[in-house]
């Protein structure tokens, strides 16, 4: 059971001014600070803003597969931080961190904050087969649980057996997400997809094909979160944040894969955040002119459209196929590559700043953003300032 | 076969194992039975916890078949079917699930808990019920 609550001060007075990416690649061929460095640059010089006018830095790592956010405040020469953040994180963190650096602008405790995701996710320490310490990944190892796929599949079959839908509704997101992919010179997969080609794909762990899984790559995305009446005088129009939520739902788990103790496996976090969401954005789904959906599995876009009410229970993957609502419009993990949601977040700023190229939503204003795929995550709202 | 790690709340589950028995944690104040086992009841907070013997029959309540292992030491044993098993007293746990042709998986499917071997050491796994 989350609780209400009052809608938070910092929504409506914060924005997001930046934002900034590596190329993705496979093989990077350098270190992981060099990549958060250069993405946090460009977010930094993408807003107008000089490395001297930062003075906080946030980011998250998966079991030491990032550096802290002090390493980027020291490669990129700011003079001085009043607030740095790192947590240890999933795909959960991206909104969750953008909050948080929020409220610090919001209180006075930072000017301006660099928000990073930076991994060699391909060549390095891949995320979903890094193993967390700790007992629960006793009770998945040993029977042949060894990667997130394989845990977040479970997930996704009980959601199908729930709602009376089929691997082609998986397949719908990953054809219409290509789509999108297309016009995206950024994202790694460019080629068409269709249902046939999904279809005839290998199975990974069973609904899960290929192509229903993220594309794992080396590099970095990073956001610039200032207080709304600076970001008026910024390079970019401000993206305002009008809505925020993170919930945790009871049983959570010991580490980011456990999921005995989670009665549910067909509704995720973002049925319980949902309320909060809205509520604190003070506008009703239906509302969202475009929205950016968490997708390291085609499963969780399709969980979190119902879980957020954008589609009916069991109706997303016609939701999906009908195109209803431009949904991960840079084509997503899937598509795009796995920068761990930050890109997520990016993509939304960019559609509402209208600098999405022929992607670009017209007349979008108001942008959903989510962030993770199981027990926990948290949710965006933003808008353009009006 | 990857060896448990174990902790001082679950050591008594992997000891029960090692001898072919199936322990379940149990909460004497509310009466929850579950695992991995904790020092807490996740339910009622309780630390009136016991080790008792896992219920031995299930149903099916997820389940997925696996072709890429990921970790080198299950490769040679794709495409295997994984499942997510709610016992009679309410645990879940995962298991390794053996003579269902994995198209006949399905939600519910009634399952008995085995004793076996993986490797060198006991293990549980799933089965249809004789």
């Amino acid at each position: 059971m989350v609780r209400p609550r009052r809608r938070p001060p910092f929504l409506g007075t914060t924005a997001l001014t930046g934002v900034g990416y590596t190329e993705l690649t496979k093989a990077s061929g350098r270190s992981v600070l060099d990549l958060a460095a250069e993405a946090c640059a460009r977010a930094i010089a993408d807003a107008g803003l000089s490395p001297a006018a930062v003075d906080g830095v946030a980011s998250f790592r998966f079991l030491e597969d990032s550096v802290p956010a002090q390493a980027v405040a020291t490669a990129l020469g700011v003079p001085g931080s009043n607030w740095l953040l790192d947590l240890n994180l999933g795909g959960q963190a991206p909104c969750y961190l953008v909050t948080q650096a929020a409220m610090a602008v919001h209180l006075g405790l930072a000017r301006h904050v660099v928000v990073f995701r930076a991994l060699n996710g391909r060549s390095g320490a891949r995320v979903g087969t890094n193993r967390a310490p700790g007992p629960a990944t006793d009770f998945r190892y040993p029977v042949g649980l060894t990667a997130y796929v394989h845990y977040i599949s479970l997930w996704a079959r009980r959601f199908l057996v729930e709602t009376g839908q089929s691997e082609d509704d998986l397949a719908a997101v990953a054809v219409a997400q290509r789509r999108w992919a297309e016009q995206n010179e950024r994202a790694y997969l460019r080629a068409p997809h269709s249902l046939d080609a999904h279809r005839a794909a290998p199975y990974v762990a069973e609904p899960f094909r290929v192509p229903d899984c993220t594309i794992e790559v080396d590099g970095a995305c990073a956001v610039v979160v200032s207080a709304l009446d600076a970001a008026r005088d910024l390079a970019q129009p401000p993206v305002v944040l009008q809505g925020a939520a993170y919930a945790a739902g009871a049983g959570a788990g010991l580490d980011m894969g456990d999921s005995l103790f989670w009665e549910d496996l067909s509704r995720n976090y973002t049925s319980l955040l949902a309320p909060d969401l809205w509520g604190s954005a003070g506008i009703a789904p239906a509302d969202a002119d475009v929205a950016e959906i968490y997708d390291c599995f085609t499963s969780t876009v399709l969980m979190g459209l119902e879980g957020l009410g954008l589609a009916e229970r069991g109706g997303a993957g016609d939701f999906v196929r009908h195109g209803k609502l431009p949904v991960n419009t840079h084509g997503g993990l899937l598509a795009e590559g796995y920068l761990h949601g930050m890109n997520t977040v990016a993509e939304a700023v960019l559609q509402l700043q209208g600098r999405a190229g022929t992607r670009t939503v017209t007349g979008a204003e108001t942008c959903l953003v989510t962030s993770g795929a199981l027990v926990d995550g948290s949710a965006l709202v933003l808008a353009v300032d009006r | 076969m990857i060896s448990p790690a174990g902790d001082a709340d679950s050591d008594a589950f992997w000891s029960a194992l090692d001898e072919g028995r199936l322990l379940v944690a149990a909460c004497g104040a509310c009466g929850k039975r579950w695992l991995p086992p904790l020092a807490t009841c996740p339910r009622c907070a309780s630390r009136d916890v016991t080790s008792v013997p896992a219920a031995p029959r299930g149903a099916l309540y997820s389940w997925t078949v696996i072709h890429l292992a990921a970790d080198p030491a299950y490769t040679a044993e794709v495409p295997y079917a994984v499942g997510l098993v709610q016992l009679d007293d309410g645990a879940r746990l995962y298991g390794r699930v053996l003579g269902v042709d994995h198209d006949e998986l399905r939600d519910g499917l009634p399952l008995v808990v085995r004793i076996g071997r993986a490797g060198d050491r006991p293990a549980w796994h799933f089965e249809p019920e004789p």
